[in-house]
């Protein structure tokens, strides 16, 4: 039976490995958030929408082609005890609280 | 008390080709299994299924009688070394072993001629030192068993030679599955062989069933390797 302390060792080390697999990819991922704020900044609020569902459906995008060409990496992730559906919902996570904060304040 | 791992009516297709059909597996804590194959007969499609990524047509792997569904998510129960690097290039050595729990200190005074530098990249070692720390980590990480896709490739034969006395001492702890086509090495450290054949897997008792399997070629013969292993 794991303690409490155990348990919360093990969820900031799954934290902490799938900020590591984000790093792996952060760059497209930042890029296209910077687009998208570039966007919502020069043409105003009416594109909320467009912006918020190109963000959204580029990152799910971003993610499964990472999982396609760094196959080979995954099994490094899988031994730590990471799921791919794990990585790829945290990565998305952790995206979006960069990409909604930035959008909020530029509205 | 030894674990267990038993798989058994694996099923895998790819397409219309029957890859594995029926299989049943065991491994145990304490016990090096061997296995064997020709390239193609699904060794590692095998420790995939094994390991819980690759989900076959059936399966039923249990560990001391209990189902489990995906083995790799059950913390400290399977780790698995992929026939191709899988360590992410970029990663610094001394952060691997955090990663895993390891502690490099005790590495390096085992093995300084692999890695000499903790703040070195993974890329930056040789190919044979990338196996090396690989095969380490997953050996050493906690957990029952590991499975290992050709740990000896890329190994030079001072090494190969560490490298089994290595497996031989995380076996004390483990249950460990181990496949290669060095296959002197897999013979000589295993104490159970499997050897799959036409997408059967059979257990392999004496040097003659090995020889009249086919495996290996006519003008070798495993009973040299079968005696000095006994």
């Amino acid at each position: 039976m794991l303690t409490f302390k155990h348990q919360m060792h093990n969820y900031f080390k799954k934290i902490h490995f799938i900020g590591r697999f984000f790093q792996s990819l952060c760059i497209p991922l930042l890029i296209c958030s910077f687009f998208c704020c570039f966007t919502f900044w020069i043409y105003g609020a009416v594109t909320i929408p467009v912006v918020c569902w190109f963000k959204i459906i580029s990152t799910i995008i971003f993610i499964l082609y990472s999982f396609n060409y760094q196959q080979q990496q995954l099994y490094y992730y899988y031994n730590l005890g990471a799921s791919k559906l794990q990585l790829g919902a945290g990565v998305f996570i952790l995206d979006m609280l960069i990409f909604i904060p930035t959008l909020l304040f530029l509205l | 008390m030894r674990d267990t791992l038993e798989a058994d009516s694996i099923v895998f297709e790819v397409g219309r080709r029957r890859i594995l059909s029926d299989i049943y597996i065991k491994i145990e804590t304490g016990r090096i299994t061997g296995l064997l194959g020709r390239n193609g007969q699904g060794k590692s499609t095998l420790m995939k299924i094994l390991f819980g990524t690759l989900t076959p047509m059936t399966k039923s792997i249990r560990v001391n009688g209990h189902y489990i569904h995906k083995p790799y998510l059950e913390r400290g129960l399977i780790s698995y070394l992929p026939q191709f690097n899988c360590v992410p290039a970029d990663r610094k050595i001394i952060d691997l072993f955090k990663d895993f729990e390891l502690d490099y200190d005790v590495f390096v005074s085992r093995f300084s001629h692999i890695a000499s530098g903790s703040n070195l990249k993974f890329r930056q070692l040789s190919g044979g030192s990338r196996r090396f720390i690989e095969t380490y980590l997953l050996l050493f990480t906690p957990g029952s068993f590991a499975l290992l896709d050709e740990p000896f490739s890329h190994l030079s034969p001072v090494i190969i030679q560490e490298m089994s006395l290595l497996i031989r001492e995380a076996s004390k702890q483990k249950g460990i599955l181990i496949t290669d086509h060095y296959y002197e090495e897999t013979l000589r450290i295993s104490d159970q062989l499997y050897i799959l054949q036409n997408g059967k897997i059979k257990p392999v008792q004496s040097s003659e069933e090995l020889d009249a399997s086919g495996y290996l070629p006519l003008s070798c013969s495993s009973i040299t390797v079968f005696k000095s292993s006994s």
